[in-house]
């Protein structure tokens, strides 16, 4: 049996379409039997690139509309001849039209049997009509295909159904698929019943099989899969015999042409199904031919003499010499297009779409190398067919066709071999999708775009590997399922893939580069807008070093200034002028000319020139040229002046102006590439579907041609996601500023010397109650009685409290304090190819230091030092967070002294400048050899004695530090220059996670393409682990608030960048609350869920609503699949109501709605496809709204799209449902995932918070309780969103450290502080959660400090400006109640700042 | 006016017969360039392109021009004719099938024409196809009709897919008409518009019917006189 097991597990490994030579016989060239032409359909088939048989309109919920029954064959005239009924099931739609060719060529020909067959789609059993026919199709049939069976959830839908019928089949063929769906396999007496019982011992094995060797494993298994078939041959046995025939029989489906198919059918049929077998006795057994197959990987033609070419040298001995000067190609001069294409189709001859780009790149003067594997591993043939004799790369650009990762395909991926592949061979490589679920109009109708398990697998995996770029490029036809090309997605393909060829073909000083710079939101202090970036002093980064390697940039300035003026005109204009320096003026004749698109913008815009981006009779470009290189800046979104198209910006499109700029770059410029400069701009977010853009979607008209590449900052990987997928960017990422702590100032400075001296004389009777009587003085100075339990200040004094109250008072008040000094801060800004100072590498160091990481053997340096005194970490941070002064005391001195040990790390690699060059390791110094000997310790263990723990042990701190040393190195690396330049001269951009470096380290070193992560794979085990541990908290301190009854309902908030950084932690969070329990499949993927029981879960099922930022939507519609069937799953589970509240609300909700309790039982809500964000925040950064009603409108009007995982395929406007689901919410509920992106760094917190909303729904008119969870340290916490606000407004607006940071870098500077302001009365606006004293505070240190407000004024008067009228706002809103006094100050100062601006 | 199909493939028959004399015979080339072909019964129905087509023929005669050269041996005479009788579903994919024979893709042992083939295929050949097609439609199909279409269309193969009718609307959803099942193509002269016929596939590739109107053939006005 051992044999079937093997087999088994290398069916398992190889997932897909794999083929293996089967003799020597058949390899070479020939397709014996099959002539090139057999198999093309009767003459040249038609242009038709559409389905015949879906039916119009758009998709009716599912995903996919297709009938089955269209690909029914039914015997003509069975002549007497026992019929076998064939039933199959698979992914790939291309078998079809051999399937049915094959069982027409048996009815026709067979002398012995006829068959009837009828095929589904893997994915149209989701459809219930259709499964219920599937149902009844095999319950008649004799024989059951089924391959690639990958889905879980469709795998459990075939089980069910073929399962029973087991017995009753005359056999069952399963090839690679899910092991349950494997374990159906009958032919004879063998069988995979065995396989996958203890699935842990398959995929060990494979691990570490894989771990070996790479996918190298993969190959062997081919290797044995080559011999098996004959080895079974000479096997005398029965059971060998049946092995056999199904090692044929998978020989022969890999084959796939409709002979192959034929012969399959023949030898089952005369073997297994009995009218057969009994009709035939006597007779002679038609011998089935050997099956015939091509070369494992070749390379292929669709006009050359052989159908296959085994060796690059024998394909260019024909393609260079025959081909080429016939298609009128220069071999010398034309660039290369390397092609990736799947085996099947070649099998299958479904090649038409491959056959279009090949067609639409020669016939563009290009050269083409198009190859194949029969595995799921392509890097064999890159490395073998992509390099000429002497080792050179052949190709300049790769296209990939299958949409599948490079090695592993669908089934287990090895992205570290792939990237290290396509790193070698050094070439820009896309990853072209053709769309499998869906029929071409289903694409082409949904809002959603391409369907959402094929983002999973052919946009997410390849992404990983380094992909860019995924353009649909085919469809299916329904009723024979062979693949149509789509026209123009196929003519784009090509431009783009040459485009990005000539980007290493063109010299240096040829290439024209646009830089394109943002306005977000559209204001003239905005210009050069950037997540952390100092914009203009990366730009004269990237200047100098285009013009090292020979680009022309003119006469380009030298300084960060004079750039900054040559594009904002001249160094008066930013005071004196609203203008920018105009680039160029386009007439609107020219325009329209230019612009395909114009005439559909007018709907929305008017006939252009419209007055955005114009001077009333042109259209103007904003920028500046230099030699070679155009600085612009995109235009905004165009909400600006007209704030209630907010409320309708669902149909927008990008106005005239817009169009205009990017119509500049690539026809009148003619750029060659577009470098989009930081986080973000607007051009990703134009109207369009989500995922796979078609020629109508706007990013897609926008960037037409242009390579472009989009510097991103690393800790933003979900809307570079956006990003890549939308606009087609490849990204490069860059550090965010390195954060360091908080620190303290003022008042809190004062308090923490308080404390420190409290803690000497606390013993002492006479001084101790004195300093405790200050401290309470200075901590309500500091308004700390919003945060801590303080005792009345008039009435209380410590003299006449215990020693043991006063030592709880003081814990109390240091807890908050150091939670506020230890609190990271991003710094200042970040310069394109600055690493960080050696100072600002200790802060992060200390921070990854902090986190256990268990997975690596990596023990945290506080649990280290804690262990070294006997204590556990986890203790001391629960006393600390309960405000035991011993517990705050120590564990702000084990903070102390695990920045001491990594100080003393960094120290050895630090220079004079204070600068990290070269990182030298304390393990491999002779000192640190000899100090061993003589008993000396490592400076860093030396530090951590020093500062008060002489038991630590050296010992244990050995992998901690080697980790810290390499993440070190990892953080100065600097390759943000090096990764720019690698995209623009056309080199291939090495891959890497994005996220937050702290998390995870290997989003370091930044410079690179950043990618998601598997979207299968969350939320991840320990992720689960960690959300259960948060709902734990979060229900205590709800319970607590709440007479220790538990909340009803959780509003949820969830993001896209969230997820990914804490690998679904806050989606995992959702589905404990409900109770139910993410399941894992056998590969690792989570696509199911199930109840846990109410009896193990032990409290009621809380009710959620869960509010899906767009991003989180185009990034993990799959779990909001999840989601939407748990709580389902919950509101349909007979329990009492008030152990269920989501059955008791979805109960009333029916009725109320008179809905199924299904259908009411809709609680996961996001956008409508397409479009993003509540527009809230915009709304408040422009000012123009009236009343908190409208922003409350514009809310739920937005968000209320609900997903239901009946209909998946669309996002339903539910704005109902979603209403009676918030009305019943006692608590709103965010995470807070990284401390460089907090809630008042950016808007999107407050965009999508529903406090005020949830407040005017409740028929009590309550307002809910406002949580936050922070997760940004080891010592995870719960706070109320007022805390929160408050934690952050003392640690960024109103810290100096901060503000003098942001100061120091300029302009920017001044825009940041004034961000975090607008974005505090965000707050106020969404949900009430601002103190007075913030805006106090804030008034007191910008604008009352006349040397400050003059500092403001004079860096940068038009974002000051805004900070004048964001303090007159808040106060006129009643956010802020303050004096008379100062009020006049502010309107005179900003009558004042007007006149400046407006030059007067 | 009506005519069976039987009718019409018996002029086809004719016709093909005359072609052969008129390369046999020299006296036959004083003839008229044409053959009456009358119909001999007229009863069965018809498609309705063909009734169309017969029904606008006033004097109830179609004529077929016989005097159709071609540089490879290739018979027109099946095209004539069922352009001649308006059965535009078959010229159609006469038209198609030719391109193959003509651009010596069969010979390659392809049954599709790659855009590489296009070269080859003989100024003549395509003259000869182009007069019938413009004859009959009068003026309004044919390559040259395309090739007009296409300039107008600045190279934007959609634009120029929607400029001669090969595209249509499902609700908002612009898609390519279907070809197989059944086919959403015009078969009518009047109904169509300019350009839409005749139908060149674009399952592989843009870059064949590209090739064909940039075939030497249309650089002037030679192709129209008659031989």
């Amino acid at each position: 049996m051992v044999h079937f097991r093997t087999a088994a597990i290398a069916l398992l490994a190889m997932g897909a379409t794999t083929a293996w030579q089967p003799s020597s016989t058949s390899t070479g060239t020939s397709f014996a039997g099959l002539s090139k032409a057999s198999f093309r359909s009767k003459s040249a088939l038609p242009m038709v690139v559409t389905d015949p048989t879906t039916t119009s309109g758009p998709m009716a919920g599912a995903f996919t509309a297709n009938n089955a029954d269209k690909r029914r064959v039914i015997p003509e005239d069975p002549r007497g001849r026992p019929t076998m009924k064939v039933v199959y099931v698979v992914l790939e739609s291309q078998y079809q039209s051999s399937m049915t060719a094959a069982v027409k060529r048996i009815n026709a020909g067979s002398d012995n049997m006829a068959v009837e067959c009828v095929g589904y789609l893997l994915e149209e059993l989701r459809n219930n009509d259709a499964f219920e026919q599937f149902k009844k199709d095999v319950n008649e049939a004799d024989i059951f295909i089924g391959s690639l069976i990958f889905v879980q959830e469709l795998a459990e839908k075939v089980v069910e159904v073929v399962q029973p019928r087991r017995d009753q089949l005359d056999a069952v063929l399963i090839f690679p698929s899910m092991p349950e769906v494997m374990r159906l396999n009958k032919v004879g007496s063998f069988t995979m019943k065995n396989l996958g019982q203890s699935k842990s011992v398959i995929s060990d094995f494979m691990k570490k099989k894989k771990q070996e060797d790479g996918s190298s494993f993969e190959e062997g298994m081919l290797k044995l899969l080559r011999t098996l078939p004959k080895v079974l041959k000479f096997l005398p046995s029965d059971k060998a015999a049946d092995a056999r025939t199904f090692m044929m029989s998978f020989q022969y489906w890999l084959g796939g042409s409709p002979e192959n198919l034929e012969s399959l059918l023949t030898m089952v049929g005369q073997d297994y199904v009995a009218p057969i077998k009994a009709s035939m006795e006597g007779k002679e057994k038609v011998v089935a031919a050997e099956p015939v197959l091509l070369p494992d990987k070749a390379i292929w033609h669709p006009v050359a003499p052989s159908i296959v070419f085994e060796n690059n040298q024998k394909y260019f001995e024909w393609y260079n010499n025959e081909f080429c000067p016939d298609a009128g190609i220069d071999t010398k001069t034309a660039p290369t297009i390397g092609i990736i294409l799947q085996k099947s189709h070649i099998n299958t001859k479904d090649d038409t779409h491959y056959v279009s780009l090949i067609s639409e790149l020669e016939s563009r003067g290009s050269r083409v190398v198009a190859i194949y594997s029969g595995g799921l591993d392509f890097s064999g043939p890159v490395e073998e067919y992509f390099y000429d004799a002497s080792g050179k790369p052949i190709v300049d650009t790769v296209i990939n066709l299958t949409g599948f990762a490079l090695v592993g395909g669908p089934a287990s991926q090895d992205h570290k071999k792939a990237a290290a592949v396509l790193k070698r061979l050094n070439r820009p490589y896309m990853c072209a999708v053709p769309l499998v679920f869906q029929s071409f109009e289903e694409w082409q109708s949904s809002e959603l775009g391409l369907h959402p398990i094929q983002v999973a697998l052919q946009v997410s995996l390849p992404e990983i590997d380094g992909a860019i770029e995924p353009i649909i490029f085919a469809g299916r036809e329904g009723a024979t399922g062979r693949s149509v090309p789509l026209a123009d997605r196929v003519n784009l393909l090509a431009d783009r893939a040459l485009k990005w060829a000539n980007l290493r073909i063109k010299p240096a000083a040829e290439k024209k580069i646009a830089v394109t710079i943002f306005s977000f939101p559209p204001d003239k202090g905005n210009v050069g807008t950037a997540a952390y970036l100092d914009v203009f002093d990366s730009i004269k980064a990237v200047l100098a070093e285009l013009k090292k390697q020979g680009y022309d940039i003119g006469d380009a300035p030298d300084t960060k200034e004079q750039i900054m003026e040559a594009v904002l005109n001249d160094p008066e204009a930013r005071i004196s002028s609203p203008e920018l320096n105009v680039a160029y003026r386009m007439s609107t004749d020219e325009y329209y000319e230019l612009t395909p698109y114009a005439k559909d913008l007018e709907e929305n815009w008017g006939p252009a020139p419209g007055n955005l981006n114009s001077d009333g009779q042109n259209l103007v470009v904003y920028g500046k040229q230099f030699g070679n290189v155009f600085i612009g800046v995109q235009p905004s979104f165009g909400y600006e002046g007209d704030p209630m198209r907010l409320l309708f910006a669902k149909s927008a499109s990008p106005h005239h102006g817009f169009a205009a700029y990017y119509t500049y770059l690539e026809k009148i410029f003619k750029a060659d590439a577009v470098l989009h400069f930081g986080t973000h701009g607007s051009l990703e977010f134009m109207p369009g579907k989500q995922v796979g853009m078609s020629g109508t979607c706007y990013p897609d008209r926008l960037i037409s041609s242009l390579p472009s590449a989009y510097l991103y900052a690393a800790n933003n990987p979900s809307e570079a996601t956006i990003a890549k997928r939308r606009s087609y960017s490849a990204t490069v990422s860059y550090l965010t500023p390195p954060a360091e702590n908080a620190g303290l100032y003022k008042g809190l400075k004062e308090l923490k010397e308080l404390i420190s001296s409290y803690q000497g004389l606390r013993e002492n009777e006479g001084r101790g109650p004195a300093i405790v009587n200050s401290i309470l003085s200075t901590a309500y100075t500091c308004n700390l009685d919003k945060d801590v339990e303080l005792p009345n200040l008039e009435t209380y004094d410590s003299a006449k409290d215990t020693p043991e109250n006063r030592d709880k008072l003081v814990g109390a008040v240091y807890s908050q304090i150091m939670q506020i000094e230890s609190r990271l801060l991003p710094c200042g800004l970040h310069t394109v190819g600055v690493p960080p100072t050696a100072e600002e590498a200790i802060a992060t160091l200390v921070n990854i230091a902090q986190l256990d990481r268990p997975e690596d053997k990596i023990e945290s340096l506080p649990r280290a030092i804690a262990a070294s005194i006997g204590r556990d970490i986890n203790d001391i941070y629960r006393g600390n967070n309960n405000g035991v002064l011993d517990d705050v005391e120590l564990n702000a001195k084990i903070v102390d002294a695990s920045r001491a040990a990594v100080r003393a790390l960094v120290m050895q690699s630090t220079d004079s400048n204070g600068r990290v060059k070269e990182v030298k390791s304390v393990f491999d110094d002779l000192s640190g050899f000899f100090g061993k000997l003589t008993g000396a310790k490592k400076p860093y263990t030396q530090a951590i004695i020093n500062a008060g723990f002489p038991q630590i042990d050296e010992s244990r701190l050995e992998n901690l530090m080697g980790y810290l040393e390499f993440c070190l190195k990892q953080i100065v690396a600097n390759n943000e220059l090096g990764g720019i330049m690698e995209l623009l001269n056309g080199d291939f951009l090495m891959p890497a996670p994005g996220g937050d470096p702290i998390r995870n380290p290997d989003v370091l070193p930044t410079g690179r393409n950043m990618h998601a992560l598997d979207p299968s794979s969350i939320p991840t085990k320990a992720a689960v682990d960690v959300s259960e541990d948060v709902v734990r908290k979060l229900l205590e301190r709800l319970k607590q608030d709440n007479g220790g009854n538990y909340p009803e309902s959780i509003a949820f908030t969830l993001w896209g960048t969230d997820n990914i950084k804490t690998y679904g932690e806050s989606l995992a969070q959702v589905l404990a609350l409900v109770g139910v329990r993410p399941v894992a499949d056998s590969l690792g993927r989570v696509n199911k869920v199930e109840l846990i029981p109410l009896e193990e879960l032990g409290r009621p099922r809380i009710d959620v609503v869960v509010s899906c930022s767009g991003v989180f939507r185009d990034l993990f519609i799959n779990q909001m699949n999840l989601m939407d069937r748990g709580i389902k799953m919950a509101a349909e589970a007979d329990e009492p109501l008030e152990m269920n509240f989501v059955r008791k609300h979805a109960l009333d909700q029916a009725k109320e709605l008179g809905v199924s309790l299904r259908d009411a039982a809709c609680r996961v809500f996001s956008n409508s496809a397409g479009s993003y964000s509540a527009n809230v925040g915009l709304a408040i950064e422009n000012g123009g709204w009236e009343s908190e009603n409208q922003l409350q409108e514009q809310f739920l009007t937005r968000k209320g799209f609900a997903f239901n995982a009946d209909k998946p395929g669309m996002m339903e406007q539910q704005a109902e449902l979603f209403k009676t689901a918030l009305k019943t919410v006692d608590c709103t509920f965010q995470n807070l995932d990284s401390s460089e992106i907090s809630i008042t760094d950016v808007s999107h917190y407050y965009d999508s918070d529903p406090t005020k909303v949830v407040q005017g729904l409740r028929d009590d008119k309550k307002k809910p309780m406002a949580l936050m969870a922070d997760t940004t340290t080891a010592n995870a916490q719960v706070r109320t969103l007022a805390e929160t606000v408050r934690l952050d407004a003392r640690t960024k607006l109103l810290n100096p450290k901060f503000y003098e940071g942001m100061l120091s870098t300029g302009y920017e500077g001044v825009r940041e502080i004034q961000k975090r302001l607008r974005n505090t009365m965000g707050w106020s606006a969404t949900a009430g959660e601002v103190d007075n004293f913030v805006f106090e505070d804030a008034n007191a240190v910008f604008i009352e400090d006349r040397e400050m407000q003059q500092r403001l004024l004079d860096t940068n008067p038009n974002a000051f400006r805004d900070m004048v009228t964001t303090f007159l706002e808040a106060n006129g809103r009643g956010y802020w109640e303050t004096s008379e006094e100062n009020i006049e100050r502010l309107q005179e100062l900003y009558a004042e700042v007007e006149d400046r601006i407006e030059g007067v | 006016m009506k005519l069976s199909r039987a009718t019409i493939f018996t002029c086809a028959v004719l016709a093909s017969s005359s072609l052969v004399s008129a390369f046999t015979t020299p006296s036959f080339a004083a003839r008229p360039t044409s053959v009456v072909c009358r119909p001999m019964t007229a009863t069965a129905e018809a498609t309705s392109a063909a009734e169309e087509a017969a029904s606008s023929s006033e004097d109830a005669e179609i004529q077929i021009p016989t005097n159709l050269p071609s540089a490879c041996g290739m018979d027109y005479v099946p095209l004539a004719t069922m352009l001649a009788t308006g059965d535009l579903v078959a010229a159609d994919q006469f038209t198609r099938d030719a391109l193959i024979e003509i651009s010596g893709a069969k010979a390659k042992g392809r049954n599709f024409v790659y855009f590489t083939d296009v070269k080859n295929i003989p100024s003549t050949d395509l003259a000869t196809m182009e007069r019938l097609w413009n004859k009959f439609s009068k003026g309004k199909f044919g390559y040259s009709v395309q090739k007009k279409k296409w300039n107008q269309s600045k190279g934007d193969f959609e634009v120029f897919c929607r400029k001669i009718g090969w595209t249509t609307t499902d609700g908002e959803v612009e898609r390519k008409k279907r070809w197989f099942g059944a086919s959403e193509f015009i078969y009518d002269v009047k109904k169509a518009p300019e350009g839409h016929l005749p139908l060149t596939s674009a399952l592989r590739g843009t870059s064949l019917i590209k090739s064909l109107l940039k075939h030497p053939v249309w650089d002037n006005e030679d192709w129209k006189k008659e031989p």
